[in-house]
């Protein structure tokens, strides 16, 4: 700015697409409020599309608006997106990865790009010879790397254009300034020593692309992503910070001391205690720490560093929620209503239009009865604007997939508005959106649950399911983890069994399901040897979970399979206790056992040539969640009845607590009816054989006192 | 400016000590450091806080001295603790145990004081006199209360003689105790009552303190006690280039110390030790492969340095001189296994899954089975 002030150039250059030069007078609208983004996209396909942020202390949204308010013409100089967007795969794709910034600030003992630059141009209040010594120091930085880097073409095109775009601008203004990254300085200020006709046979024969532009709004969170062109902004509100110290020169608070009494506001608004005299130590400390380091000004580092070690004693957790909350921000851009629109942002404006719905930040409830067609499609809304990342409503729940009554929550968020403008590189409309998003979610999921979670999901939207199914069975196909293949079986299950109000494509679930199934039954036995109880445990909760899903659904040939399961798991010794048990209870409970055969297996798991933890497990699987058939085995009470009285003391303590583990699990009503069944029971007392020596010595006691004379001995 | 003087010549050498004094051991490179020292010193230091960066860092200087990194590791935890001290802030070194507190304590009180003895060792039974002041009786009784019959505490001839006192586990101390240093350190002076008089502390008195945040049933310090002290966490070593680094060092150091017999210890012999311990104590190992039982003990780089220096003494004494996985898996096993029976698991585990499956480990392999 001070720098515009005293070259008082005719125009101005920036680097930045040219195919959004009409959009440049906007920049000076009053409703704008940055952050907000330019965004270039292909007018037939706004998917492919671009953003370059801009913030208030970006030098380039400074120099525009200087411009704009000077009368000076000023527009864009870098290679149009026309020609961008076209070539993209061939020129932006497999580029050399170049950190020049992050090269020089190691030569010069800084930890990263950002910090140098911090210390050096940020922070610098003395600016006259800045500019020259950033062009040395690029220069050199170039020169090395021109060595070690194979020939960039793209970024080759970009300069030629802009030197194209100074030559033409020069034709007409005597002066004329460049606002530009440093790195591509030393190729632009020498413009007499590259040769006209080169940088015009480079760029000649583009192809081009017909392109659209349109400002968005942009919020903090979003600048310290990488998008667009260049790296993500680390602390955002940080640079905003010394912008608004720099331009008031005589700031009445330093920013060391402002940033910390920030800091200690947000840490007491969490509950720590945090007094004055933190923040005065920690002015202190950054102080010293940046004199230390040699540095003019203390930086975002020696405050972080001074926030933890005074303010925070040492404990780096809340580190972390001060860079979300005070070093990226909060802050949210606006652009005016002038702007055009992308084709995303009026569809969902449209929705929500008719919906009726308000945009309130306070939570709100709202019915949906699904039978009307207005309130299906504003449920179809909300769970498709989920898909693409907007939380504005949360299904309180629904009495079962079978309702028409859903009750929302929903609550909007500002944020939201940057969020649809992002997600309209997934398509025009939300519907295709929210189905572009969900595959690129299923493709990113892992687990075979989730993605049958959001086949649910996608079922909800009403959206396509076949791609989704189709990753859930390749997915399934290479899984090597039966849990994972386990989970996933329950959620199809019910959605085919119930269907849903939104027409649940059955006929390409089915399919999916059975496979997943076969690979189950494959699988599973093999996956229950060798397992450790916790292993076996959670096998065990997938086995229920997986029994429940069959049944519902009752389809015959998959009952036997799974009869035949069963049958395996609970006679294969090498199969994990647990497992054996709870296949038997399976079997019980549909009747594939008998009480004759049950008293077999439990005669063959509960005896004393078995290891006693092993029984134990054995019973717990047999017995977990409900105790009642052992009310009603009689046989198998007895079994367990005997196993127990043989067990050896010790055996018997080491398996107590397992022991009440298992018996914990029962209700009330079963352990009243054991108990009445222990009391009444048979009492075959098994008497222990008469110990004759002690017998001895309670008959003479027992003499004495019946017959009134001494015992002898 | 010259070795400060002191009622002891506590930087002359001393021979036939166990272990020297940081100002001892380091002697030339402190007056190295401090004669071409030319950058302005806070009150009361004995040199700038950047030739107190130097020696704790390392480097060169322009004469060609070399000064040997006495802290290895990420340089800017130093220099938070030297800006502390250079503010007057007394200094909390926090971490957990062996990860080298005690260590950069002493060498920064040897480089900015010139004396690392002004120390205190905090231990649950201690009373007030040992950071106040206690009475030589047979004085008190003769002469009634006068300065000549008080016994100063480290801290209070600290504060006389405007140095930085050294108290060592600081959440040992009783809180009662502790709270003796609330007002010493926010007031920096120490009232006398009995004399009605009170110590002022000359510029250049500072209290570094250590604790340890691994211990259980240490008292606690109130947050009155604590907002007087900046906290720095020492980290355990980054990589295993930087703990391997440390370990060397030390052992070395030790190894001169001791005269022993022995060849240096080999660089590889000390990687593979390094590398068990990073590994056990992440749970993880260094390829990030393989998840890990972790044992019960800490494995410090304190503890890698211990197995290290007891190779080196059984390969003196029993062996060839030469380090070898023989001399170092007893002392390997005994630190791993801090409780016999939970450790058990994860240590015969870790032998079976890990050190067998590489290749050129198999002679610590049959050692450590052998010493099980």
């Amino acid at each position: 700015m001070r720098a515009l002030e005293v070259l008082q150039p005719d125009a101005v250059l920036i680097e930045g697409p040219p195919d959004a030069d009409p959009l440049l007078p906007l920049l000076a609208h009053p409703n704008l409020r940055p952050p907000v983004a330019l965004m270039v996209y292909s007018a037939s396909d706004p998917a492919r599309s671009c953003f370059y942020p801009f913030c208030d202390w970006s030098p380039e949204f400074q120099a525009i608006r200087w411009a704009l308010a000077n009368g000076r013409p000023v527009q864009f100089m870098d290679l149009p997106q026309t020609f961008v967007l076209k070539a993209e795969n061939e020129l932006v794709r497999n580029r050399p990865g170049v950190d020049a910034l992050g090269e020089l600030a190691r030569a010069a003992g800084y930890p990263s790009g950002d910090a140098w630059w911090e210390d050096q141009v940020e922070l610098r209040r003395d600016d006259t010879e800045l500019f020259a010594a950033i062009l040395l120091a690029m220069d050199a930085v170039r020169q090395e790397f021109d060595k070690l880097r194979p020939e960039d073409p793209y970024e080759a095109l970009r300069e030629a254009h802009m030197r194209k775009t100074m030559r033409a601008a020069l034709k007409v203004h005597a002066h004329v300034a460049v606002v530009c990254g440093a790195f591509h300085a030393p190729a632009l200020e020498q413009l007499k020593a590259f040769k006209v006709g080169q940088d015009n046979a480079l760029l000649r024969g583009l192809k081009k692309e017909k392109v659209a532009c349109t400002w968005v709004p942009w919020a903090a969170s979003r600048l310290s992503l990488a998008s667009g062109y260049g790296a993500g902004m680390q602390a955002p509100a940080w640079y905003q910070a010394i912008w608004e110290s720099g331009q008031q020169e005589n700031a009445r608070i330093p920013l060391p001391e402002n940033w910390l009494g920030q800091t200690a506001r947000l840490l007491r608004a969490q509950g720590l205690e945090i007094s004055s005299a933190h923040v005065i130590e920690g002015v202190r400390l950054a102080e010293a720490l940046a004199a230390l380091r040699g540095r003019s000004r203390v930086g975002l580092e020696e405050l972080r560093q001074a926030t933890r070690t005074v303010l925070l004693a040492g404990d780096g957790r809340a580190m972390g929620l001060i860079r979300q909350e005070l070093e990226v921000g909060d802050a949210l851009g606006a652009v005016p209503a002038s702007v055009p629109t992308l084709p995303l942002q009026k569809d969902v404006e449209a929705l929500i239009k008719k919906s009726s719905l308000i945009r309130a930040t306070t939570p709100q409830g709202k019915e949906l009865d699904l039978r009307t067609p207005k309130h299906k499609a504003t449920s179809l809304m909300l769970y498709r604007l989920q898909r693409i990342g907007i939380g504005w409503g949360e299904c309180q729940g629904s009495a079962g997939m079978g309702s028409f009554k859903e009750v929302w929550s929903l609550k909007w968020d500002p944020g939201y508005a940057v969020q649809i403008v992002a997600s309209s590189t997934l398509g025009n409309t939300l519907q295709a959106a929210a189905a572009q998003a969900l595959v690129r979610d299923a493709q990113a999921l892992e687990h075979l649950g989730e993605l049958a979670e959001l086949v649910d999901q996608a079922i909800l939207a009403e959206l396509p399911t076949a791609a989704l199914l189709q990753v859930l069975d390749d997915k399934a196909a290479v899984a090597a983890d039966i849990q994972a293949l386990m989970s996933a079986l329950p959620p199809l299950a019910k959605l085919l069994r119930y269907g849903s109000v939104r027409e649940a494509p059955t006929e390409q679930i089915r399919p999916v399901l059975e496979r997943l199934f076969e690979r189950v039954v494959v699988g599973l036995p093999g996956a229950c040897v060798q397992v450790d109880a916790t292993l076996a445990g959670v096998l065990v909760e997938h086995l229920d979970d997986c029994h429940a899903a069959l049944v519902l659904m009752g389809r015959p040939e998959m009952q036997i399979d799974w009869a035949e399961l069963l049958l395996g798991l609970q006679d294969a010794e090498e199969v994990h206790p647990l497992v054996r048990g709870r296949a038997a209870r399976k079997r019980l409970e549909a009747e594939a056992l008998t009480s004759t055969g049950l008293t077999t297996l439990a005669k063959q798991a509960l005896n004393q040539v078995v290891e006693p933890l092993d029984a134990a497990f054995w019973l717990e699987g047999l017995l977990k969640g409900s105790g009642l058939v052992l009310v009603h085995q009689r046989a198998l009470w007895e079994v367990l009845d005997r196993w127990l009285s043989e067990l050896h003391p010790d055996s018997f303590i080491a398996l107590l607590p397992m022991l009440r583990r298992s018996f914990s699990s029962f209700d009330m009503v079963t352990r009243q009816r054991m108990r009445i069944q222990l009391t009444q029971g048979p009492k075959e007392q098994k008497a222990d054989p008469l110990d004759t020596e002690r017998a001895a010595q309670v008959l003479s006691v027992l003499q004495h006192i019946l017959t009134g004379t001494p015992h002898a001995g | 400016m010259s070795a400060p003087s002191t009622s002891r010549e506590s930087a002359a050498p001393v021979q036939g000590v166990i272990r020297q004094h940081a100002e001892q051991a380091f002697r030339h490179e402190l007056s190295a450091l401090r004669d071409r020292d030319t950058r302005p010193k806070p009150a009361g230091w004995s040199m700038s806080p950047w030739g107190v960066r130097t020696y704790l860092v390392g480097g060169m200087l322009d004469d060609g001295t070399e000064i040997s990194p006495k802290y290895i590791g990420d340089a800017r935890i130093i220099e938070i603790a030297i800006a502390t001290l250079a503010t007057s802030r007394a200094l909390l070194l926090q971490g957990v145990p062996g990860t080298g507190k005690s260590w950069v304590s002493e060498h920064l009180s040897a480089a900015i004081s010139g004396d690392s003895t002004l120390l205190v060792q905090g231990t649950a039974g201690m009373d007030e006199s040992a950071l106040r002041y206690g009475w030589n009786y047979a004085r008190l009784l003769a002469d009634g209360p006068s300065r000549d019959a008080m016994v100063p505490s480290p801290v209070m001839r600290a504060m006389g003689a405007g140095k930085i006192a050294r108290i060592e586990e600081l959440t040992r101390i009783p809180s009662d105790v502790q709270d003796a240093l609330i007002t010493l350190l926010s007031e920096k002076t120490l009232p006398v009552s009995e004399l009605g008089e009170e110590v002022q502390a000359v510029p250049g008195f500072n209290v570094i303190a250590t604790a340890n945040d691994r211990d259980k049933g240490v008292s606690e310090l109130s947050s009155a006690l604590l907002r007087r002290f900046n906290t720095v966490v020492l980290p355990t070593p980054a990589t295993l280039e930087e703990e391997v680094r440390i370990v060397q060092q030390r052992v070395g150091a030790m190894h001169r110390a001791m005269e022993m017999p022995t060849e240096a210890p080999a660089l590889e012999q000390i990687q593979r030790v390094v590398t068990v311990f990073r590994e056990l104590r992440r749970g993880l190992t260094e390829d990030g492969q393989t998840k890990l039982k972790q044992p019960s003990g800490t494995l410090s780089t304190a503890e890698a340095i211990a197995v290290v220096e007891a190779g080196l003494v059984m390969s003196a004494s029993f062996g060839d001189g030469k380090l070898s996985a023989e001399d170092l898996a007893s002392a390997l096993t005994g630190s791993v296994l801090r409780d016999p029976e939970q450790d058990q698991v994860p240590w015969s585990e870790y032998l079976k899954s890990v050190v067998r499956e590489r290749a050129e480990w198999k002679d610590l392999y049959r050692a450590c089975k052998r010493a099980l």
